[in-house]
């Protein structure tokens, strides 16, 4: 009896159904890599609904070409019936004291908000708060937003004492409707 | 017969391994999908509610059939369904089902996903891959109940199994790194150093606030070790096919790896990334354990007519 190891463990059928499957998933990945030129579009005529139903398009550059040189955050105050606001806590700041152990998925849903484009998202934020609070006995007149961002000094500033700027813009305001 | 480029190619995709890598790979894979999965509870209202931030009508109409965790009308129904997509996840884990399995965890992830892509990060997206990855080989030969169940019933599981997983799993992995790597090289702060100086500054992804501050991280010699760190991770990243490719490197470049990866994970915020990517290593590891990998060619492809020289000194 031979000891030489089996050269395939499946047959050709099905060698051929996954080299297609594995091919197309291939084209499919590389289309999407190269997007912006024209190869990458036309391709994507053709793969663009496997890509967005599988979830698959390939993006890795959380830190590329460069890593965020500022903190950004949406401030999110509540405007109460007797006149004062009141801070709405960011979703991170449930956790858990000065070590986060959870990952909020939360938090980047939100952080996906502050950008000036998203204001439709602030107004379902804007519906949601003042329901939760009215839930809670705490009637909100109003919610209002601000950008809020936390600069990164250069290596060579920071040597030099400079600290990170904080700076912010107003967003807008939105009624609670009942 | 002379060996073409082609059947190289078949072979190495293709090539047996010991049923028990793909068994492994599949429960481990299994408990990853478990734990991810049950992580999302305590905020299934918050992402999925039907007064959640996200809205039917803001979702693709081409997918929007899958995005089944909208479709539930309040609270207690969202708990039910969570709860029963978890199943496919821990037949996964127990290697019950066969492929079957795991192309319904791939659904459940795919609810998840179209339900509210906001939540969802890289890990997430990775650990789709590995799943879609794992559906190229029979990952409940071993280490698994339908192995056992077979055994049961006199029937013998097959000891191996086609490779085609693990040599997807290794790939996805070399193209991820390399990509992002190549990405990298086109930006300013990667070149000058001070890319992860940046990064371990950026106050949402920071997991101790305030150990990292810029009067710490910007002078001295944590200035000089964020900076090698910054030039060692663009080499390693941008490189890492070579280097996995190469035997005398590949071990080198998973050990940095799991370095950086476990640094990562200590000092960011960034979900289930780090351990999700560290699963991919077993394509590497679990084929060259000599328990394991010597019974097929894992790691070498499989040649035409294996050939022995006879040792040194031996009577010819």
């Amino acid at each position: 009896m031979s000891a030489t190891p089996p050269r395939y463990a499946i047959g050709p059928l099905r060698r051929v159904i996954l080299s297609l499957a594995v091919m197309w998933h291939l084209l499919a990945s590389t289309a999407h890599y190269f997007r912006s030129t024209d190869l990458g579009r036309d391709l994507r005529k053709y793969t663009r609904k496997y890509e967005s139903a599988l979830g698959l398009s390939q993006n890795w550059n959380m830190f590329a070409p460069n890593p965020p040189r500022s903190s950004i955050w949406l401030e999110t105050k509540a405007l109460l019936k007797s006149g004062e606001w009141i801070d709405v806590p960011r979703v991170t700041e449930n956790a858990d004291g000065p070590v986060r152990l959870r990952y909020w998925r939360g938090g980047k849903e939100e952080r996906y908000l502050f950008t000036d484009e998203k204001k439709g998202l602030r107004r379902r934020k804007t519906a949601r708060i003042c329901d939760r609070y009215e839930a809670e006995g705490v009637p909100v007149v109003a919610v209002k937003y601000r950008r809020a961002w936390l600069r990164t000094p250069k290596p060579e500033d920071a040597r030099d004492g400079a600290a990170a700027k904080l700076s912010g813009k107003d967003l807008e305001q939105y009624p609670c409707r009942r | 017969m002379p060996v073409t480029p082609l059947d190289r190619a078949r072979r190495w995709l293709f090539g047996p391994v010991d049923a028990r890598v793909v068994g492994w790979m599949r429960a481990s894979l299994g408990a990853l999908l478990v734990t991810s999965h049950l992580a999302y509870a305590p905020e299934l209202d918050a992402l999925f509610a039907p007064d959640a931030l996200l809205t039917q009508g803001l979702f693709r109409s081409d997918t929007r059939w899958l995005a089944w965790y909208r479709l539930v009308p309040d609270a207690a129904s969202l708990d039910l369904l969570h709860g029963a997509l978890v199943v496919p996840a821990l037949l996964v884990l127990v290697g019950l089902g066969g492929r079957a399995s795991l192309l319904l965890a791939l659904l459940a992830q795919l609810a998840l996903m179209h339900s509210n892509g906001l939540a969802q990060n890289g890990g997430d997206r990775l650990l789709r891959m590995w799943t879609l990855c794992m559906l190229g080989s029979n990952g409940t030969a071993a280490v698994a109940l339908d192995a056992w169940w077979a055994r049961r019933r006199g029937r013998v599981p097959p000891a191996v199994v086609s490779g085609l997983a693990v040599r997807l799993v290794q790939l996805q992995l070399a193209w991820m790194y390399c990509s992002t790597g190549l990405a990298k090289l086109g930006g300013s702060t990667w070149r000058s150093g001070d890319a992860l100086y940046y990064a371990l500054l950026a106050e949402h992804f920071q997991r101790v606030g305030g150990l990292f501050t810029p009067e710490r991280l910007g002078a001295g010699v944590a200035l000089w070790i964020t900076r090698l760190g910054t030039w060692l991770v663009l080499a390693w990243e941008a490189g890492f096919p070579l280097w996995v490719a190469w035997r005398r490197t590949r071990w080198v470049a998973l050990a940095l790896g799991v370095v950086f990866h476990l640094g990562i994970f200590a000092t960011m915020m960034v979900g289930t990334f780090s351990v999700v990517s560290m699963w991919g290593y077993l394509a590497f590891v679990l084929p060259a354990l000599p328990a394991l990998g010597r019974t097929g060619p894992a790691v070498i492809p499989v040649r035409a007519t294996p050939t022995r020289r006879p040792p040194p000194g031996s009577a010819g």
